[in-house]
């Protein structure tokens, strides 16, 4: 079985402010459930079920470091559609459905959303322009029938959702899926030697442009400092007269 | 007097003597080649490098071989061990002198000397046959479970003790039959003993007879002693010391560092098979005799992890015994990362293993081998990205020193102090307090210090303890290059891991600096009258000494002499207090794993501290007041207990003036 994972390159979230003014350069990251999405395939790979990972991402050059981080974690071999254009999720998806139709995975695994924008809509738009099945927000992964389809547990607002899909099928990631393995310099060095390739959008015969566009972004207001009450009877005077809500 | 002396070989027949040269020559020859094969095994492993001066391997040998310095305290073992250890070295020395003197070129065995080696033979071999049935009462009514035991035990001491017996046996019976002189019999006081009683009026020929035979069963038991040495617990009279020879001479506290041109020529961090452990750690695995002293002081075997310092040198010894292989199918991935590194087990270790350095030898390689998940890997993330195990922005790192005038090295370059926050007490919104009462403290003792804000990261220490020594070191160095730019010379810290960091283990990278940790500079602030004495007496104080203080950095007194000039208030110690004082459960980068609470080590530490009575709990590192706080609070009568750091105590004093 051959899985692929697109992941994305995002800013840390403990580094930038949400209007991205960081102290200092922020450092990026792969995003967290995108992270996930690997340390999955790995493990599926390790209990014998699939054979090749390949990591997907798009971005500039400078997101190889974050390629390089894949490839430690222990996939086998990436790749980088070469664009440094700021995309919507729909781009996205369809760089990447020309990608998928070129690599023929049984599975494509990916992170739900990415914590820079929170957008959570390329694995569905990516699904819709494939044709194949999707199961979101996933927290546990069994394959079946010789690996023909698989069950997926989803976390829904109202619990557990126990899904089962044909492959070849999209999959994404929900927090509580794994932990992700942690990737040390040696294991960084050790990755060195492992392929990247590098596409183009008209290598892979797509064309796109933004169908969104970002207008503006603001940080949420900052938090007002508590105070202190002294007694039980203080604080709920207060809940009454000034917080207004017994 | 001076013809004082007696027979030697005197019922045994000439070919007798030489067959029992031919078993005493196998019988030594034997062990001599098992251990040569062991040390073959040995050799396997890598060089270590280390300059080992001959000075430093005899002060040792004599400390903690001869002196048995680890050996002693107040347990039956340790008595009995003294007792066994005294008598086993005196009688080879008597046996080995009188072979000298009988088949030596100057017979030296008669007047004064025979009549004092006769009796410091005869006490000896009292104290052994004690010893021997001390270790027997032991192991059957008294046996602790960490002591390692198998049947086999039972033989192992039953040869000792005949031995002893026997051997007393072989002197009465030589004394009957030769009618020793009643005024030379009295110096071979317990041959003569059993010769008055026991032996009265026993014909002669029948006590040549059994003297021939007490000689053989003698004879053959020390053969079958010499025999046993390699394949048993006895193996350690010879590892034990070669191994306190030979472990290289470093700070405690000082972990050994990696080079990437190594990692690049080898292909691994750390050690993945046993052979990648150096040789003295090969050699130290066999220097175990499993008396379970490193478990009785292990805070993780105290709180139901998966970890016992001695499985792990058993456990690695038996891989070691089969020939080699992989470590971590010995030893489990969760074993190793058990171990808060508190070097308790180090510290007790009598023939000096190093069982810290074996688990973080191994970790290095879990990590290199991307085999950690879960809340450790997001604090090292988050030291790798934001140098700080919190993930807050470096920016933040004087919030709180708010209202407090605290200066920058930039502001204040001509500085004399530089204080090292570090990152507990920079974002830690309990350990702030202690960054605070220090900085108060220092002001009000009109030092001259500085701090490096925004320019200080994490020293490293907890990703050089959970194992990346990489991430450590690109840290380390960068903290180096900033404190030489900024010309630190001396450096005060609240965090006696970064204390231990930047003392022990930035020389490897350069840094030399005169490092103190703020009870150290508080006790001399104290002493030199600058930080008045509080008067103010209340509910009695205890102390939780951090383990990279007290054990590892052996500064127990500053903390006391802070504590006492807080408050004249009682001062109560723990049971296990200074060199012995026990983890909080932070250490070894502990504190950023998940911990159920039936595991808290820091609950055990927390009803240690209550049953002394003491309302306020005093420590001295924020990660131990992080977690004696939580101990405290999930301890039933701890909610009451305050947890406090020795400088806010200092400081609460002088306010309640």
């Amino acid at each position: 079985m051959k899985i692929v994972v697109p992941f994305k390159s995002v800013a840390d979230p403990n580094d930038a402010t949400v209007a991205g003014a960081a102290a200092s350069a922020p450092k990026s990251l792969i995003n967290p459930f995108d992270e996930i999405a690997i340390e999955e395939a790995l493990r599926i790979r390790e209990r014998g079920d699939a054979a090749e990972i390949v990591g997907v991402t798009i971005g500039a050059p400078a997101v190889d470091e974050q390629i390089r981080a894949a490839l430690a974690m222990g996939v086998d071999r990436a790749i980088r559609i070469d664009d440094s254009r700021a995309l919507d999720p729909y781009a996205v998806a369809r760089i990447l459905r020309a990608l998928i139709e070129k690599e023929t995975p049984h599975v494509v695994i990916m992170g739900k959303q990415a914590v820079d924008d929170d957008s959570n809509q390329v694995g569905q738009m990516l699904a819709a322009l494939l044709h194949w099945p999707q199961a979101t927000f996933v927290s546990k992964i069994e394959f079946l029938e010789n690996k023909r389809r698989a069950r997926c547990t989803r976390e829904t607002d109202g619990g557990l959702e126990v899904v089962a899909i044909e492959l070849p099928a999209i999959i994404t990631t929900d927090l509580r899926l794994n932990e992700p393995r942690y990737v040390s310099l040696p294991g960084l060095m050790r990755a060195r030697r492992k392929p990247i390739e590098i596409l183009t959008c008209d290598e892979l015969r797509v064309a796109v442009r933004p169908l969104t566009t970002v207008l503006s972004i603001a940080s949420p207001p900052k938090r007002a400092a508590g105070t202190r009450v002294d007694s039980v009877e203080e604080l709920i005077a207060k809940l009454k007269q000034e917080a207004k809500v017994l | 007097m001076n013809d004082a002396t007696r027979e030697v070989f005197g019922n045994i027949a000439p070919w007798m003597q030489v067959v029992f040269f031919g078993i005493m020559a196998l019988s030594i020859g034997w062990p001599v080649w098992q251990v040569w094969t062991r040390a073959r095994l040995w050799r396997k492993g890598q060089r270590d490098g280390f300059e080992r001066s001959w000075r430093v391997r005899i002060q040792r040998l004599i400390i903690y071989a001869l002196a048995q310095k680890r050996v002693h305290r107040k347990s039956l073992g340790a008595l009995l061990h003294l007792l066994l250890f005294s008598g086993f070295v005196v009688l080879t020395i008597g046996t080995t002198l009188l072979a000298i003197a009988h088949d030596g070129p100057y017979d030296f065995h008669h007047g004064w000397y025979y009549l004092i080696y006769e009796l410091t033979m005869d006490v000896f071999g009292v104290a052994f046959i004690i010893g021997c049935l001390l270790a027997m009462y032991r192991r059957a009514f008294h046996r602790k479970p960490s002591l390692g035991h198998n049947k086999s035990d039972w033989w192992l001491l039953g040869l000792l003790l005949s031995l002893g017996v026997t051997g007393f046996a072989v002197e009465a019976l030589r004394m009957h039959y030769t009618h020793v002189q009643p005024w030379l019999a009295h110096w071979s006081t317990v041959g003569w003993l059993i010769d008055t009683t026991l032996l009265r009026g026993l014909d002669i020929g029948t006590a040549r007879t059994l003297h021939l035979a007490a000689w053989w069963l003698h004879a053959i038991l020390v053969a079958a002693f010499f025999a046993t040495i390699p394949v048993s617990r006895f193996l350690h009279v010879i590892t034990g010391p070669a191994n306190i020879a030979g472990r290289p001479e470093r700070p405690m506290g000082a972990l050994i560092p990696l080079t990437i041109e190594e990692v690049e020529r080898t292909g691994r961090t750390g050690v993945n098979t046993i052979f990648n452990f150096t040789r003295q750690q090969l050699l130290s695995l066999d220097a175990c005799m499993e008396c379970g002293r490193c478990e009785d002081a292990c805070p993780a075997t105290a709180s139901n992890k998966p970890l016992s310092p001695k499985a792990v040198v058993i456990d690695l010894r038996g891989l070691m015994s089969r020939g080699g292989g992989d470590v971590h199918t010995a030893i489990r991935d969760e074993t190793l990362w058990a171990c808060t590194m508190c070097q308790a087990c180090v510290e007790e270790c009598p023939v000096l293993i190093g069982h810290v350095d074996l688990i973080s030898d191994m970790r290095r390689d879990l990590i290199g081998e991307g085999k950690l998940s879960g809340p450790p890997t997001k604090a090292l993330q988050q030291i790798s990205n934001q140098s700080n195990p919190y993930g807050r922005p470096n920016s933040e790192r004087l919030v709180w020193a708010e209202g407090l005038d605290v200066l920058t090295v930039d502001v204040n370059p001509g500085f004399e102090y530089l204080l090292w926050v570090g990152c507990a007490a920079s974002f830690d919104p309990r350990a702030q307090k202690v960054a605070r009462a220090t900085a108060q403290l220092f002001k009000e003792a009109k030092v001259n210090f500085a701090v490096l804000g925004a320019k200080e990261s994490c020293t490293g220490d907890p990703a050089r303890r959970i194992g990346d020594e990489f991430l450590y070191q690109q840290l380390a160095q960068a903290n180096v290059e900033t404190l030489t730019r900024h010309k630190a010379k001396k450096i005060v810290t609240p965090c006696p891991h970064c204390y231990n960091t930047l003392k022990n283990e930035y020389p490897q990278f350069g840094g030399q600096y005169e490092v103190q940790h703020h009870s150290q500079l508080l006790a001399q602030l104290i002493g030199a009258g600058r930080l008045s004495n509080g008067t103010s007496t209340g509910e009695p104080v205890t102390l939780h000494d951090p383990c990279y203080l007290a054990r590892v950095n052996r500064e127990v007194d500053a903390t006391r002499t802070v504590i006492g000039a807080a408050t004249d208030a009682q001062f109560r110690e723990m049971p296990r207090h200074g060199k012995k004082t026990f983890c909080c459960g932070a250490g070894g980068g502990r504190m950023w794993f998940d911990e159920s609470p039936a595991q808290r080590v820091s609950c055990l530490r927390a009803q240690e501290a209550l049953a002394t009575g003491a309302r306020t709990l005093a420590t001295a590192c924020p990660f131990c007041l992080n977690m004696m706080t939580d101990g405290m609070a999930g301890t039933q009568g701890g909610e009451k207990t305050k947890v406090l750091d020795i400088a806010e105590l200092l400081l609460s004093r002088q306010n309640a003036k």
